[in-house]
């Protein structure tokens, strides 16, 4: 079973980053535990507290038990059916005004050598 | 080699002629001028998207005889009556991308999908690259075509075909859908999520069983 993990990277404007992190406490992580994703950590830089002048770049890492649990990520329904890739693009979208670049990555554990 | 590729979705209250559409298709189309291969199956109800009740993927030699053939009293005669009050979906493209293995029964799968215009074009060529990464690592695909449309037919303007044939159902369903080179790279181009998404998201997937490989090396 390969555990699937996803690293997202997001460099949020000047005195935006206490806004986006609100954002996506209240309007993302909801939806995203919903759909089996579980958040193993959240970190920052600057260390410790935004700098005014500069940009805050956050890193959320999830994780998902397997492979077929992030396809059931990917390919989830709203409660009544609908495709929730409307949703999490909505959330996406309205959370890029805040940001200047974003990268997600999907990671797994490094593979056994001989 | 040109391919016209057409789903049809009756409707509903048609349901039941869905075998004889299949049939009458399949006899209209073997004198359909310029035709080269014709392949019509009810389309899997299993992993179908968007796709409706039947699939004819027509070849032709050349793009202007896929764009005439409808012109033709053949088609006039044989193949409008069949297919008048039926939805359809439709591209025509050419093959260029593609590797065939003749091989037996199988499965037949089709996505066809838009890459969005602020995805050209530089995405669009980044998705093509990492989808042609596919073939190389899952072996149970033992034919394929990646291929740009060049006619549509429908409401959506669709832009690529990803074609692929398959043994059975469980080499799309396990092998390809779990590669890393799939969930880990392609799919960036379809998820919501990702900054890299472009892919519209009303795709077309179709699956048919074969008897023997349908597609053929340019």
């Amino acid at each position: 079973m390969t555990r699937v993990l996803v690293l997202d990277e997001i460099t949020v404007k000047p005195g935006l980053a206490a806004e986006f992190r609100l954002a996506h406490r209240n309007r993302y992580l909801p939806g995203a535990l919903g759909r089996g994703m579980k958040l193993e950590g959240a970190w920052q830089n600057p260390p410790e507290r935004d700098l005014p002048e500069l940009p805050t770049t956050l890193y959320y890492l999830w994780s998902l038990e397997d492979v077929d649990a992030w396809w059931r990520m990917r390919l989830s329904r709203t409660a009544d059916g609908g495709d929730e890739r409307f949703v999490k693009h909505a959330f996406w979208q309205e959370a890029d005004r805040l940001t200047m670049s974003r990268r997600r990555t999907v990671l797994s554990d490094q593979p056994t050598e001989d | 080699m040109f391919v016209s590729l057409r789903m049809l979705t009756l409707p509903t209250d048609r349901a039941g002629e869905r075998e004889a559409l299949v049939a009458g298709l399949s006899g209209a189309a073997a004198e359909l001028p310029g035709l080269r291969s014709s392949w019509v199956a009810p389309i899997s109800p299993v992993a179908v998207i968007n796709a409706g009740d039947v699939v004819w993927r027509a070849e032709f030699g050349t793009e202007a005889e896929a764009i005439a053939a409808p012109l033709s009293p053949v088609w006039r005669d044989r193949v409008a009556p069949l297919v008048d009050g039926a939805a359809v979906t439709g591209v025509g493209y050419r093959v260029t991308r593609t590797a065939v293995r003749q091989a037996g029964p199988g499965i037949w799968r089709a996505l066809v999908f838009r890459v969005m215009p602020h995805g050209y074009p530089q995405a669009a060529r980044d998705l093509e690259e990492a989808t042609l990464l596919l073939p190389r690592h899952v072996p149970e695909i033992r034919s394929w075509a990646l291929s740009t449309v060049a006619t549509v037919e429908g409401p959506k303007a669709y832009t690529h075909v990803w074609e692929q044939e398959f043994d059975d159902l469980g080499g799309l369903t396990g092998p390809y859908m779990r590669t890393p080179v799939h969930y880990g790279l392609v799919d960036a181009w379809f998820d919501a999520e990702y900054p890299q998404y472009v892919v519209d998201p009303h795709v077309v997937q179709v699956v048919g069983d074969i008897d023997a490989t349908i597609m053929r090396a340019p």
